[in-house]
């Protein structure tokens, strides 16, 4: 992906309420001397530790409208023009997602001038998601929230059961993510290397393995896509992602050299790529 | 133009009809007015009873009604006074002119240009409510735009406020090419940029949507909101997710303004509750605040929070079997199980809620989140108020009237996006049954109507129309049997509305001691053919016995 060298890299924290959004971003306040924009987008109380970002020189900022149908300004966008704006930038933005949002829509907000996306990180709750999953008010949100990731952060193993876990590896494994338990996973290395695309991405947890996230320009044909993936090193060796086809968007799902397409409604992502390094 | 009355003992008025909207005194042929207040209504007789001696004939040809009550619009209504409008329907503006409604690309590009040849050279062109849905030609490019202008910045906004339209200088401007990675950006068939930027991708012409998006929220804005309201005859509107209450700078210049004789407009200031601002902003506390500073015409009775998106959009969190064609994409713009909590003070301190929820989960959420509420708090008269509550269903509608809710149903649907509920997003049943009058009438449920002004052009002569008609712009009748009386209508869009907002004692009826709120028609929405209702003319308002004149 393209993005200017002094461009200032974001990571989107997503996942579903009560998974742990808040707590990865007090702890990464706390391994960095970076300076650090947080932007907040949830309900309820804020919960950014200020002393953690005073001693950093970082700063948090509570966006105070949601999408509100009929009002505009005061969005996510504004407040990231007003960082652009600003004489000295940050190291850094994370921006956290409401527990309600699509990380893919709050993540479009990484490409406004001066920006690029690092990875939009979203939580998975090992011990609610096969309930939250399968709830009929959310369940829905919940899925478009893990597949809008670049990274899957599982939190809360130690609370959860077995059967629990188990239940949520399956609902991960079938994401085009890769999925990492919270202990092993950096948010700090982690918006360092993605900026370069082909570095491995921290605490792999099936091995060595590296991603990256291949975004493709819009193709008028199948053929034209088959083009691009048969282009691929040999140690890719899965790749998952929606693209647009003419005016069709198509989910692509590679396992090695085999390729199943199919229609969805869902916005382009791009699509990772697997290396098994 | 406003007036105020004269003679300290009051002024009579006298009329061809006078609809009061109280069941008591339904109708009338005179008005005695003091101290901005109802004195008397009844004949002239009944009204020099008073010992007032001035008799005002300036309405003897008029009908007059008890002042239209919107429950349910925003102050950005008057935006369109500062942003040329691009609309498929036509709108009043505050000045009383109407804008030229644009019904194809061509008409769009021919209007823009005559907007580019009155501006200063280096000028952005912006524009708003652009409204291609209706459309049958292509779809606007940057290079519809470029037959515009090729030297000057150029943005339009589309009616959905998700989209917006740039020209090549602006992309060339912010050098959006080919490779850029933006998501949010249309391309053409071979990959280069379309000039669409959808979202956040609207921000990527920095400068440009800045300007845009402030527009609307500048110090005319208020009164630019008024004179919207005053032209459609409405006397008492909601700001339905207000901000005023959240800093004192705010308050104090809303306070100022409405405190003016001449601003025309009683506005209830709803404050948002949505976002998240709830616990963070102390919301509540702000409220509470502003009520103790408020005036006649300016009041903070209720609050709002939005539960979910537009059906038109897609993003309506609708029950099984969901959307007709194509995937939906529902959106909880709250999280379902915070909704209580988030609720509960507001409750507790017994401030009314209106609750945006135009799907049917969304409406199960807050009515679940109400009846717990009630559980913990009996506060009886909460009127907690389901707004749009365009799909509720008739168990949902039951339930609610029996926890004492209210409904605001957006019937203006029924009309600008009829055929396309009908066709494209819920099929005929459910449009049938879309904002049930009706069947709310039959159930007992409390409700009045909106025009989610800008979202659709303020006023009640058009809900009403609609509520009674309910016809698309196709020709076709949409739910005949959830059709209402236009004296139903009328008491929808006055009493009832007052009522859900907690302000019938002050206004929403010509009921002596209330505040002499007045709609001044030439017609009597009762006597014309119900197709005519909406075309009835708006002479002016009355707003606490001073008149304001319609330009
Ligand atoms: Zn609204």
């Amino acid at each position: 992906m393209i993005h200017r060298p002094d461009s200032v890299p974001v990571v989107v924290v997503g996942g579903y309420l009560g998974s742990g959004k808040t707590t990865l971003i007090n702890e990464l306040l706390t391994q960095t001397s970076r300076k650090i924009a947080v932007i907040v987008n949830d309900f309820g109380s804020v919960n950014i530790d200020a002393s953690l970002i005073a001693s950093v020189n970082s700063d948090t900022i509570e966006l105070t409208n949601g999408c509100v149908c009929c009002a505009l300004g005061g969005t996510l966008a504004d407040t990231m023009l007003e960082i652009s704006d600003r004489e000295i930038l940050p190291d850094l933005v994370v921006i956290e997602a409401s527990g309600v949002s699509d990380p893919a829509s709050v993540s479009a907000n990484a490409y406004l001038g001066g920006f690029h996306l690092s990875a939009t990180v979203v939580l998975v709750d090992a011990v609610n998601a096969s309930r939250t999953a399968t709830n009929d008010l959310v369940g829905q949100t919940f899925s478009r929230q893990i597949n809008s990731a670049h990274v899957l952060v599982l939190t809360k193993r130690d609370a959860a059961t077995a059967a629990e876990i188990a239940a949520c590896m399956t609902i991960v494994q079938q994401a085009s993510a890769p999925a990492v338990f919270r202990e092993d996973f950096s948010l700090e290395s982690l918006s360092e290397t993605a900026a370069t695309p082909n570095a491995s991405l921290p605490g792999e947890h099936e091995g060595n393995f590296s991603s990256e996230i291949l975004h493709l320009p819009p193709l008028s044909s199948v053929e034209q896509l088959e083009n691009h993936l048969n282009g691929l090193p040999k140690h890719a060796v899965r790749a998952k992602g929606i693209v647009r086809i003419g005016e069709q968007s198509v989910l692509v799902q590679r396992v090695g050299t085999h390729t199943v397409l199919s229609a969805t409604s869902l916005a382009p992502t791009g699509i990772v790529v697997i290396y098994a390094d | 133009m406003s007036t105020s009355p004269t003679g300290s003992n009051g002024v009579i008025y006298t009329a061809r009809l006078i609809r009061t909207a109280n069941p008591s005194n339904r109708t009338a042929t005179a008005i005695a007015i003091r101290d901005g207040r109802v004195l008397a209504v009844g004949t002239l007789e009944d009204c020099q009873a008073w010992g007032i001696t001035e008799v005002n004939t300036q309405f003897a040809d008029k009908v007059l009604t008890a002042g239209f009550v919107e429950a349910h619009a925003h102050i950005s209504a008057g935006m369109f006074a500062e942003i040329p409008y691009l609309g498929f329907f036509p709108r009043k503006l505050p000045d009383g002119s109407m804008t030229t409604a644009i019904k194809s690309t061509d008409e769009l590009v021919a209007y823009l240009r005559t907007i580019d040849a009155t501006l200063p050279d280096g000028e952005p062109l912006l524009a708003a409510g652009f409204d291609p849905i209706y459309f049958t030609t292509e779809r606007l490019t940057c290079h519809h735009l470029d037959e515009v202008s090729t030297t000057r910045p150029i943005l339009v906004l589309h009616a959905s406020a998700h989209l917006a339209t740039v020209n090549s200088f602006v992309l060339k401007k912010y050098d959006i090419t080919k490779d850029h990675p933006a998501p949010g950006l249309g391309r053409d068939d071979i990959g280069e940029p379309n000039g669409e930027l959808r979202e956040a991708g609207m921000a990527l012409a920095k400068e440009e949507y800045r300007a845009i998006t402030a527009r609307g929220f500048g110090p005319h804005t208020m009164l630019n909101f008024a004179a919207t309201m005053r032209n459609a005859g409405i006397t008492t509107s909601s700001d339905l997710a207000s901000t005023i209450s959240i800093n004192d700078d705010a308050i104090a210049s809303a306070t100022a303004i409405t405190s003016e004789e001449s601003f025309p407009l009683r506005v209830v200031a709803a404050t948002s509750i949505a976002g998240g601002a709830a616990g963070k902003k102390n919301v509540l506390e702000r409220v509470q605040h502003a009520r103790t500073l408020s005036n006649d015409k300016l009041m903070y009775p209720i609050i709002k929070l939005v539960l979910d998106g537009s059906i038109q959009g897609f993003t309506a969190t609708v029950d099984w079997p969901g959307y007709i064609t194509g995937e939906g994409h529902p959106l909880f713009l709250a999280p379902p199980e915070q909704v209580l909590d988030m609720l509960r003070p507001f409750h507790m301190a017994n401030i009314g809620i209106h609750c945006h929820c135009n799907g049917n989960i969304a409406a199960s959420v807050f009515i679940d989140a109400i009846e717990q509420l009630l559980i913990e708090h009996p506060w009886l008269d909460h009127r907690h108020t389901i707004t749009h509550a365009q799909l509720m269903t008739h168990a949902q509608m039951r339930k609610a009237k029996n926890l004492g809710m209210c409904a605001n149903f957006f019937v203006n649907h029924m009309w600008y996006w009829g055929d396309q509920h009908h066709d494209i997003t819920v099929g005929p049943d459910r449009a049938n049954g879309l904002n049930p009058c009706a069947t709310a009438d039959r159930i007992g449920l409390p409700y009045s109507f909106h025009s989610d002004a800008p979202v659709t052009p303020p006023g009640h002569l058009h809900t009403m129309w609609a509520a009674v008609n309910r016809i698309a712009p196709s020709g076709r009748t949409i739910g005949e049997s959830e059709r209402i009386s236009i004296d139903r209508a009328f008491h929808a869009a006055t009493i009832d509305a007052a009522y859900q907002m907690h302000i019938d004692h002050l206004v929403g009826s010509l009921e002596v001691g209330k505040f002499a709120d007045i709609t001044v028609l030439d017609e009597d929405p009762y006597a014309v053919d119900a197709s005519a209702i909406r075309d009835i003319n708006v002479w002016g308002t009355m707003v606490g016995g001073v008149i304001h004149k319609n330009p």
